[in-house]
């Protein structure tokens, strides 16, 4: 077996940490112990949201260089919300590169840095599905929906979560 | 069941094959002799079931090279094909508006677009290949020889090669060509593309070189050695690393931008001055940004060697005091540090430099190891994103720059405070040393408030002393008006201090109004008030002993203002 890396020992390491105590509303772990590169993780919506009792699959791809490049979330199935891309991909400042940001919209203490972690990742997405962040919109049609007709929104996403749970 | 795709191959090649069909019947019954086929064959409509079969062989031809050489492709290498391919297509299609031979220059446009599919299927393939021997899917036990073995005997490894080959050769070929005045400027055109495509295809080879050599004998056998001998340790964690494998790959990917800039220069130069044909403009874009390409590379790695020759010398190696008051966790890779003392006390063997742990100016501790790869990518401290290496009045001005205005809210409420209470001296925010200016008063002070501002009143000059603060922020020395008059400082006198905020504006014949006094200290002869240098600036006033020194420049007080009636 060839020596792990930096990166797969890291997130031997995180997942350790997470079995041990998981933070409330996330369950998170590799798809197979074999490739650390890949995770599947649960995410439950948050209390007092439209995404309240939902449970939102989503998985975590990591880069080789990990934990000096950001890992990528996606949901799958894709959620509907201002910062999640159609294609269910997570758009929020902690999972950019750190640098220059070309649209100057994130300060660089916002991004990317090893300091940062999976739980970190995970909460902030929970805090991202509570507080949606419409100055960098990814969807622009759950954008419009977010701003200028709420109840539809939220009757969207509740129907999404019944649809989930298999109601 | 048939794939989709191959259903519309399927449909496109039977309509193709029956127009054919239909064509040549026709003409065959419309012509007496072969050369009135041949008019027939090549005439409106007919024509272009003519060119369209003819490119259909083409797709066919490459559909089959593609089945025998890749098989099917994968996802991935679909949705590169089809996210590149058109745009190259797209920007070939501009050569064919020149009006010389068209059949051979639709010819050479297809073998480019043809070449082009196969690289960046090529690239994909060798990637995955790479991939799957780096990470060992199969779990087998790797020797040296196993590796080379496995590059050796795959397929796609040769392909890379006789691909960079080819592309040359045609490239070579066309360019030739031109020069022996055999074959159109277009064909320049053509084989600068195959030109541009070998450089590529080489600089993949290069770094896939670089990958092996990296996996054949920094990842395998060492390890072995290794871990035969120490399994009691825990020292599964000293990694077997090629260091200066950043530089390599750097160096590669200068050589192959610069190589990249020649080529668009010397097709320049070619297209320019040794044809009639003018500047071809579509080619600009891409020499400029292979030029700036490069400079930016060459850069990168300058940036690059500084910063870990820098790392070595003048970061300091954290000892056990500092990794005892941190939790000795190197946020990086999460895994303890180890003061140097402690690991040969422990172990026995000296700490290897990678795992050595490293106090960043701001205080955070990491392994250099951690540290060297992070900052590759970044110029600051995952910490707290402080510059790593940046002189430290540059770092303030930058502060400065970007908080301006909170300064100055700071600084009114600050002066609202201050108004009502004799506090002890207290100075602007933020940074004391660099964002306050010096200012000189040659008198001693004493007393109440008013006998402060008559004295300053009385006072011959002020002094800007930019003699003592070197590092002073430029921009409020920019401020500071040329028209002043300088007088000569009293020998003998003491001197005061105002501290000016970098961004107050002193206009010309500005003035300065002490506010409150805030402690007398009689010991010492210093007098430590405010003043403010319009309604919403104002300064800590201090007055201290100090050297005169010649070369100052020596502002007088020609006004003072009361404070809450700036018009005074």
């Amino acid at each position: 077996m060839a020596p792990r890396s930096t990166a797969q020992k890291r997130l031997l390491k995180e997942y350790q940490q997470l079995a041990r105590d998981a933070p409330p509303g996330i369950v998170a772990g590799p798809v197979s112990e074999d490739d650390l590169f890949k995770w599947e993780c649960l995410l439950e919506g948050p209390p007092d949201t439209p995404y309240e009792n939902g449970v939102f699959p989503a998985t975590l791809s990591f880069p080789k260089d990990y934990p000096l490049s950001p890992p990528s979330l996606k949901f799958d199935p894709p959620l509907l919300h201002p910062n999640i891309y159609a294609d269910g991909t997570v758009c929020i400042s902690i999972l950019h590169p750190s640098g220059e940001d070309p649209n100057q919209y994130e300060r660089p203490e916002e991004r990317w840095s090893p300091v940062q972690s999976i739980e970190k990742i995970l909460l902030s997405v929970m805090s991202m599905l509570a507080e949606p962040n419409p100055e960098s919109g990814a969807n622009i049609d759950a954008c419009k929906l977010w701003r200028d007709n709420r109840a539809e929104y939220n009757s969207q996403i509740k129907k999404h979560v019944r649809e989930s749970l298999g109601l | 069941m048939i794939p989709k795709g191959m259903q519309y191959l399927l449909g496109y090649t039977i309509i193709s094959m029956a127009s054919l069909a239909w064509a040549s019947y026709d003409s065959l019954t419309k012509a007496v002799n072969f050369e009135v086929f041949l008019m027939e064959m090549t005439d409106g409509v007919k024509l272009g079931i003519l060119i369209n079969s003819v490119a259909l062989n083409f797709v066919m031809v490459g559909k089959i090279l593609q089945l025998s050489l890749f098989g099917e492709l994968r996802l991935l290498e679909a949705d590169h094909l089809m996210e590149k391919l058109p745009f190259y297509a797209g920007n070939l299609l501009f050569n064919l508006a020149t009006t010389d031979n068209f059949l051979l220059n639709s010819f050479l446009l297809v073998t480019a677009v043809g070449f082009k599919a196969f690289h960046i299927i090529l690239i994909d393939r060798a990637d995955y290949v790479n991939l799957r021997i780096a990470n060992n899917s199969n779990n087998e036990t790797y020797t040296r020889a196993i590796i080379i073995k496995k590059y050796v005997f795959n397929l796609y490894f040769w392909l890379v090669f006789f691909f960079i080959f080819l592309d040359f050769s045609i490239a070579k070929l066309l360019v030739y060509d031109v020069f022996q005045g055999i074959n159109s400027v277009v064909c320049l055109l053509f084989g600068f593309e195959f030109a541009i495509q070998g450089v590529e295809a080489l600089t993949y080879c290069a770094k896939m070189f670089i990958n092996i050599y990296e996996l054949a004998v920094y990842r395998i056998n060492e390890h072995h050695d290794n871990s035969e001998d120490d399994d009691d340790f825990l020292d599964e964690d000293i990694d077997i690393i090629w260091e200066t494998k950043a530089f390599y790959s750097k160096g590669i990917d200068i050589a192959s931008s610069s190589l990249m800039a020649v080529s668009y220069l010397a097709f320049i130069y070619l297209l320019t001055f040794h044809s009639v044909l003018s500047l071809p403009i579509s080619m600009l874009q891409g020499t400029y940004s292979s030029l700036k390409q490069t400079y930016t590379e060459v850069r990168q790695l300058f940036a690059f060697i500084e910063s870990s020759k820098r790392l070595d010398n003048q970061l300091r190696t954290a000892t056990k005091e500092d990794l005892e008051a941190t939790d000795n966790l190197c946020i990086i890779c999460r895994e303890d540090m180890n003061s140097v003392e402690d690991y040969e006390t422990n172990f026995k063997k000296s700490l290897p430099a990678r795992r050595r742990p490293k106090a960043l100016p701001c205080g955070h501790i990491l392994h250099m190891g951690c540290l060297k790869e992070w900052l590759e990518r970044s110029d600051s401290c995952p910490l707290c994103r402080k510059k790593v290496f940046d002189p430290p009045d540059q770092n303030i001005q930058r502060e400065e720059a970007n908080h301006p205005q909170e300064q100055n809210q700071e600084e009114a409420q600050q002066h609202q405070l201050e108004e009502n209470e004799n506090q002890a001296q207290r100075e602007i925010p933020a940074n004391p040393e660099d964002n306050q200016e010096e200012i000189e008063d040659q008198q001693q002070s004493e007393g109440s408030e008013s006998q402060t501002k008559s004295d300053v009143k009385e006072s011959s000059s002020l002094q800007i002393d930019n003699s003592s603060g070197a590092d002073v922020v430029e921009g409020s020395s920019n401020n500071i008006p040329d028209s002043s008059v300088a007088t000569p400082s009293n020998p003998s006198g003491e001197r005061q201090t105002i501290k000016l905020p970098p961004n107050s504006l002193l206009p010309p014949g500005w003035a300065v109004l002490p506010l409150k006094r805030t402690t007398f200290i009689e010991s010492g002869g210093r007098v430590d008030y405010y003043v403010s240098f319009s309604r919403f600036q104002k300064g800590a006033l201090k007055i201290r002993q100090v050297e005169p020194i010649n070369n100052r420049i020596i502002y007088p007080f020609t006004q003072v203002k009361q404070d809450g009636e700036p018009e005074e």
